[in-house]
């Protein structure tokens, strides 16, 4: 492949995390995976095999009980976690996980907020957040407060909050889980196209074969083990 | 932090769907506010009680009080006048050694050989002797922070006040001799300090009987004076004008010349064997019936009917008979107030107060009345004062120099200004009596009387003992003098402190006894402030250990109260666990979070203690209003005067405010701080997931 010659953007290396309550179960072991700038990975497997437990990890959202992760060339510590997914990572969820008491610009810009970046109108933050919001075709619902939008509608608007930090990494879990299948070709569609476009680093977690192969590489995580799709 | 704080605000905005929460916000911020209104409202008062009786407390003493301690009456100082007969053999006060030209009066070749146990001399350096009484004055003013210092000499004696107080006690409308009564007190005598600055408020101002009480005594003639009638009354009459009369109750007489010749007044006729013996003529026809009431009560045999003029003849017409001539006396009763001009001329040839004559106008039964009238069986009744400086008053007197005076050694005697428990008991202005005291002679101790008059009253407030303080010009107090080994720490001689701020004083008696320290005169002198006064201090103590008290209550409530935040913050945590979860996903990291919970703590702590704040700025104006709903549901003064004073302090307390304000921010910081743990622990994996 054309990124091994470079640094990826997040390396993991020999992950394993394992649950003790209510018994003990080792959900994956010994995983390593690289993420370069540009690349889209699709993590498939069956329900319960821990895809999103391995997003999460790879957000920096849970820590694995071993192994260990670098993003930006920064290894990932606790003290360091929020810092750097405030900085280089974006989340899309499945179930959107919008501010319902905000309206949609002022989900997008949150990420600046946390990030301490000025967000005032006129901001550069601001002014991202309004292309953003155009660029999802949204620019007329920018102060709608989100509770009242679609579910098509919020996925839009958690794709440009994934990006308003303009963060290298975008992590998906099942982003069109929740929509029907107009919409959710829909936000496919757009979900690559802005990756592409800004040259992003995607990881989408699903079970939508149809999604998997828009990816570069697709991996499927089975009984501990993640392995590429040949 | 600005991220905190929106987030924040946000989750403190009551919405529909936090009911709980936000109740228990709404009833959080009102108990909150509550106990902040009530601890400032009540503490401001308090505190301004407590200024209120601080400085009654220490209105009769100055501020701060330096007094030999017994090395200086040890000394050879102070002992060594009573055996110079530089100094008449006599040891010297304070005011005296002040005064004194020679620090060693001793005289070896004229005085008597000192005994071998008499105290060695403290020396300075360069051999002379330290002059204690002098250079502790001027240590006073070297207090380092304290240029604006006073200091005067003080003096407090003690002696048996015996009063006597004669009075008209006959029963209206008649008349018989006035019986005398006698108040008598073992008594404080101090010294009058007309530096004190709080004595104006404290002074009361004299009323019309103390005026009259004081003519009816200066009238009086006195053997121990050799003044003449009318040098005595000259001070009085060049001080006062005398505006209206109020006719006494045993009724004024009217002389015939000023009845009104073409008018008719009713009366009542007081018959014996049926002869007309006088005639009342009541200042309204109304008053008529109760008048005759009365004297039938009395036994005697009352008659109404008309006076009028008939061919020059005052005749007396009734139902029983038509019509008698009056050769009899005619009264005024019924307290009729007649415009007075004193003749001053009259006083010239005056020989009694009866002589004094003063034209009069006024009504009786409606009927004008004018005319020259003695003073006999009037009451002073409004008076305004004269300014002169021919002579100086009876009473005590503000010069426009020197302060205020307390006259002494005039016709009726020494002037002392007495507690308002003596006005209380009916002493007025102008009362004599004599101080009784002890001095040692040769003979022996010997009984002294010192003829006095009562010159004033002032208000001690709440000074202990302060019923017991006679206040007298320290030329009396000087007199009154005897040896000052007594066990009652009230009485000594020392030198008065003043300084501009009373809240000053325990930083300046610590500057002052530093700069005695320097001097070497501390095992001298010992400086007092008016916390540390034997008979103020348990006051002191006490209102300090009730403020501690009610500031630790004041605390607990406030504890109780912003208990409540924790309980609406936990579940405003358990509220938001979605919230968290998706903010951390953003990057917001757990100390942050924390932080967020941490704030809305803070803030309704704020906004609560705002709320009371202004609540209780708003009482406080308003706390008239408020003294008198009390006193309506009570239906008695809620308040009492002698304690409080005619109003409640109202001025906002800025420590009890900030007292407040520090202590909810604190406690509601401290009760953030569970919830805001409880946030932190949030694991968005686990929130995120659970969607």
């Amino acid at each position: 492949m054309a990124y091994e010659n470079k640094n990826p953007i997040l390396q993991a290396r020999e992950l394993s995390k394992s649950f003790y309550y209510p018994e003990p179960l080792d959900i994956f072991k010994n995983v390593s995976l690289d993420l370069h700038l540009g690349q889209s990975i699709a993590i498939m497997g069956a329900s319960g095999e821990g895809k999103s437990t391995l997003l999460h990890i790879l957000g920096t959202l849970e820590r694995p009980n071993e192994g260990n992760i670098t993003i930006a060339g920064q290894p990932v510590t606790p003290s360091k976690a929020a810092f750097l997914r405030n900085l280089h990572i974006g989340f899309v969820f499945q179930a959107f996980n919008l501010l319902e008491d905000y309206s949609a610009i002022q989900n997008v810009l949150m990420p600046a907020l946390i990030g301490q970046k000025p967000i005032h109108k006129g901001s550069s933050a601001h002014q991202r957040a309004q292309e953003l919001l155009s660029l999802v075709g949204l620019d007329s619902r920018s102060h709608f407060m989100t509770k009242l939008l679609s579910g098509g509608e919020k996925q839009r608007v958690a794709l440009a909050r994934a990006l308003c930090n303009d963060p290298e990494i975008i992590l998906a879990d099942e982003p069109t889980g929740n929509l029907d299948s107009e919409t959710s070709e829909k936000v496919h569609h757009l979900l690559f196209d802005l990756t592409r476009k800004f040259h992003k680093a995607l990881v989408i977690v699903t079970h939508d074969k149809e999604l998997a192969k828009l990816c570069n590489q697709v991996f499927y995580l089975k009984k501990g083990k993640l392995e590429q799709q040949q | 932090m600005r991220f905190e704080l929106s987030v924040a605000l946000k989750y403190l905005l009551p919405k529909r769907r936090q009911l709980s929460v936000s109740i228990i916000s709404l009833v959080s911020i009102l108990v909150i506010s509550l106990v902040v209104w009530l601890v400032v409202v009540f503490l401001s008062v308090t505190e301004g009680i407590e200024k209120k009786w601080v400085e009654e407390l220490v209105a009769l003493n100055a501020p701060l009080r330096m007094t030999p301690k017994d090395a200086y009456y040890h000394s050879y100082y102070y002992q060594i006048d009573g055996v110079s007969a530089d100094s008449n053999y006599s040891n010297k006060s304070i005011g005296e050694k002040l005064q004194a030209i020679a620090t060693n009066p001793y005289d070896p070749s004229f005085d008597s050989e000192l005994p071998q146990d008499f105290p060695t001399p403290d020396m300075h350096q360069d051999g002379s002797i330290k002059d204690l009484v002098k250079e502790g004055w001027e240590t006073i003013f070297k207090a380092d922070g304290f240029s604006h210092l006073s200091a005067h000499e003080y003096e407090v004696a003690f002696g048996n006040l015996k009063l006597e107080l004669i009075r008209n006690t006959s029963p209206p409308l008649l008349s018989e001799s006035p019986k005398e009564t006698i108040l008598n007190q073992v008594s404080y005598i101090a010294s009058f300090e007309n530096a004190n600055k709080r004595l104006t408020s404290m002074l009361l101002p004299m009323s019309s009987a103390d005026y009259s009480n004081l003519l009816e005594m200066l009238g009086k003639k006195r053997e121990e004076t050799s003044l003449s009638f009318q040098n005595r009354l000259i001070p009085f009459f060049d001080h006062i004008n005398i505006e209206t009369f109020e006719t006494a109750k045993e009724g004024s007489l009217l002389p015939k010349s000023l009845y009104p010749k073409s008018a008719t007044l009713r009366g009542v006729a007081l018959l014996h064997q049926g002869k007309i013996l006088k005639v009342y003529i009541p200042e309204s026809i109304e008053k008529v019936d109760s008048t005759a009431h009365l004297l039938s009560t009395y036994g005697y045999e009352p008659l109404i009917g008309d006076l009028h003029f008939e061919e020059g003849s005052l005749l007396f017409s009734s139902l029983k008979d038509p019509a008698s001539e009056v050769d009899s006396a005619l009264f005024i009763v019924g307290g009729v107030e007649f415009a007075a001009k004193f003749l001053r001329d009259s006083l010239q040839s005056a020989k009694k107060l009866s002589d004094l004559q003063f034209e009069i106008a006024g009504k009786i039964q409606g009927i004008p009345i004018q005319g020259t009238l003695p003073f006999k069986g009037f009451n002073i009744k409004r008076v305004s004062s004269l300014e002169s400086s021919q002579s100086a008053p009876y009473w005590i007197h503000k010069h426009a120099e020197k302060g205020f005076f307390i006259p002494f050694q005039n016709s009726l005697g020494e002037g002392i200004v007495l507690p308002k428990s003596y006005r209380d008991n009916g002493a007025h202005l102008g009362d004599q009596g004599t101080i009784s005291y002890t001095r040692e002679s040769a003979s022996g101790f010997q009984e002294m009387r010192l003829p006095i008059y009562v010159a004033g009253f002032y208000d001690p407030g709440l000074m202990p003992a302060g019923n017991r303080i006679i206040l007298t010009d320290p030329k009396v107090t000087a007199l009154l003098r005897t040896n000052y080994s007594f066990s009652d720490g009230m009485i000594g001689n020392g030198i008065s402190i003043w300084l501009p701020q009373l809240q000053d004083a325990p930083k300046a008696k610590v500057a002052i006894q530093k700069a005695l320290e320097k001097n070497n005169l501390d095992k001298y002198w010992k400086v007092e402030s008016f916390a540390d006064y034997e008979l103020t201090q348990p006051i002191f103590q006490q209102l300090q250990s009730d403020k501690t008290l009610f500031t630790l209550i004041a605390l607990i409530i406030l504890i109780v109260a912003c208990s409540n935040i924790i309980s609406m913050l936990i579940l405003l945590v358990n509220d938001k666990r979605k919230e968290v979860g998706i903010l951390q996903s953003m990057g917001a990291s757990k100390f942050r979070i924390g932080l967020i919970f941490g704030m809305c703590g803070l803030i309704t702590g704020l906004f609560s203690s705002l709320l009371g704040t202004l609540s209780a700025i708003l009482t406080l104006k308003y706390l008239h209003s408020l003294v008198s709903l009390l006193n309506f549901l009570q239906g008695h003064e809620a308040f009492h005067q002698a304690f409080y004073g005619s109003e409640l302090p109202n001025s906002l307390s800025l420590n009890a405010l900030g007292f407040v304000i520090a202590a909810t921010i604190v406690i509601s910081i401290l009760a953030g701080v569970i919830p805001a743990i409880k946030a932190a622990r949030i694991q968005p994996s686990q929130t995120l997931r659970s969607e």
